[in-house]
């Protein structure tokens, strides 16, 4: 089935690996940062950094939703939930996410209804059922997201769903990683760019890295051959001192990207002039809100919120690695103060999150005895 | 269907296939193809991808998996084998059934 399994071959896959020692000049150390939290989780799942070359180093990037936002937020979405009446619905990472008041799941456990979904549609059906409550979407992600909640949008008013309100947290990858390129003294050699993310924007959205910031990136699908392929462009580009933009996911991502899903987007939501993230501080043009036309969908414009900027746990350094200064297993709670059972930091909390990723599937042992 | 992992536990309607991850939380998207479609609504049943399915010639007659509803608002027109990309229960990506189908001698 070409869908899945072809690109989890292990034959083919060792076969690729073993391209990739004559792409890498011996002492040479070479950083690629994979953007995307689920790039993050196949590696470690299908032990990719395993196969690759001595002086070749992942760093894993700001791609992650749940990861990048900070607490303050998570603090709106908690004062949302407890109001009477209202039923907060979440994707299921976001649960766990702590603010500086607790997380959503404990605000359910103090009384609070709160709702995992798997789809803004499903919030959107919990709204038609429950008319007498005001069911609230706590809406996050990049870009691959964001058209679902702007569809979901677009059904509510088209439905009259008067009950129904989305908390928009939606973020845009552009500007992290302009921001990421911007700071002094950053170490990355190329970037392995968002396949799905992509696949909505178009590969095409990523030409500012080689053509404004020299590095070359490459559009990545998320099986492990996609990955480890993705790896062998990028040091093929190294090697032979290209600088380019090259797409490896291209049974999916087209130059353009989806134009009904971007058009949905242009309709929904409107760009916030400035959001916090974690670890990156404020950026801005970096995330979206409701748009004027649907401001009567926007929860903020219905409920209070506190709105305000809180800084990370001192202990937690989910913002060094986000930013690919230190490996999950440098921070100093990896491990012992924060888990993924009891989580301190976001990177912790999500699958997709470094941290949580390298303590899944054991990669902290292996750091432990470098 | 039934949830995927740890994360995502109570979906319903639309599909999240079974891992070990939040598929809406990643930029994670799964592989469905289309079984029945309603062109009214922009939706349509689907099935995984990955499930097996039987055909007489090329009409399917049975699925062995539960059906779910994927929005395919994004998509455009979608037709019975058509494979599509979905994240958060709404296609993103579509393949038409001959496209889909190439190279699939495993179905």
């Amino acid at each position: 089935m070409r869908f899945a399994h072809e690109f989890r071959d292990g034959r083919l896959g060792r076969a690729l690996a073993a391209e990739l020692p004559a792409l890498v000049e011996p002492g040479h150390t070479y950083r690629l940062m994979e953007v995307c939290g689920g790039h993050t989780h196949a590696i470690y799942r299908y032990g990719i950094e395993a196969l690759l070359p001595d002086g070749v180093e992942l760093v894993h990037g700001p791609g992650c939703p749940v990861c990048v936002l900070p607490m303050g937020r998570v603090d709106d979405g908690i004062a949302i939930a407890r109001r009477p009446g209202v039923i907060l619905t979440c994707f299921g990472d976001m649960m766990r996410v702590p603010g500086s008041l607790g997380s959503l799941q404990e605000a359910r456990s103090l009384g609070a209804d709160v709702r995992m979904v798997y789809s803004p549609l499903d919030a959107l059906r919990i709204a038609r059922e429950n008319p007498d409550s005001e069911v609230v979407f706590f809406a996050l992600g990049f870009e691959t997201t964001a058209p679902s909640t702007a569809l979901t949008l677009r059904r509510a008013r088209r439905d009259g769903v008067a009950n129904f309100s989305c908390l928009c947290n939606h973020v845009l990858i552009e500007p992290p990683l302009r921001a990421l390129l911007d700071a002094p003294g950053l170490q990355i050699d190329g970037f392995i760019g968002p396949g799905h993310v992509a696949t909505v924007i178009g590969a095409g959205a990523f030409g500012f890295i080689p053509a404004e910031y020299r590095r070359p990136v490459v559009v990545s699908g998320f099986e492990p051959l996609d990955v480890l392929q993705s790896i062998q462009m990028l040091l093929a580009q190294l090697a032979s001192h290209r600088c380019e933009l090259e797409n490896q996911y291209r049974r999916v991502v087209s130059w353009e990207g989806n134009p009904r899903a971007r058009a949905a987007m242009a309709e929904v939501f409107s760009p916030r002039s400035s959001f916090e993230w974690r670890g990156l501080g404020s950026i801005a043009d970096s995330a979206l809100r409701i748009s004027d036309a649907y401001a009567e969908f926007d929860a903020e414009e219905r409920f209070p919120v506190p709105g305000v900027q809180l800084a990370d746990p001192r202990e937690c350094q989910c913002g060094e690695v986000l930013t690919g200064e230190i490996k999950p297993w440098e921070c100093r709670v990896f491990g012992t103060a924060c888990t993924p059972d009891h989580a301190i930091g976001a990177c912790m909390v999500s699958p997709e999150g470094a941290c949580a990723a390298y303590y899944s599937y054991g990669r902290h042992r292996v750091g432990e005895t470098v | 269907m039934t949830a995927g992992g740890p994360s995502c536990e109570e979906p319903r309607g639309h599909g999240h296939i079974p891992g070990d991850s939040c598929v809406t939380c990643g930029d994670a998207a799964e592989w469905m193809r289309v079984v029945e479609m309603n062109a009214d609504d922009d939706t349509a049943l689907c099935v995984d991808a990955r499930a097996p399915i039987r055909t007489v010639a090329t009409e399917l007659v049975g699925v062995d998996t539960e059906l779910v509803g994927v929005d395919t608002g994004l998509v455009g027109t979608v037709a019975r084998g058509d494979a599509l990309l979905v994240h958060a229960g709404v296609a993103i990506h579509h393949e038409a059934r001959e496209t889909a189908h190439r190279g699939t001698a495993s179905e």
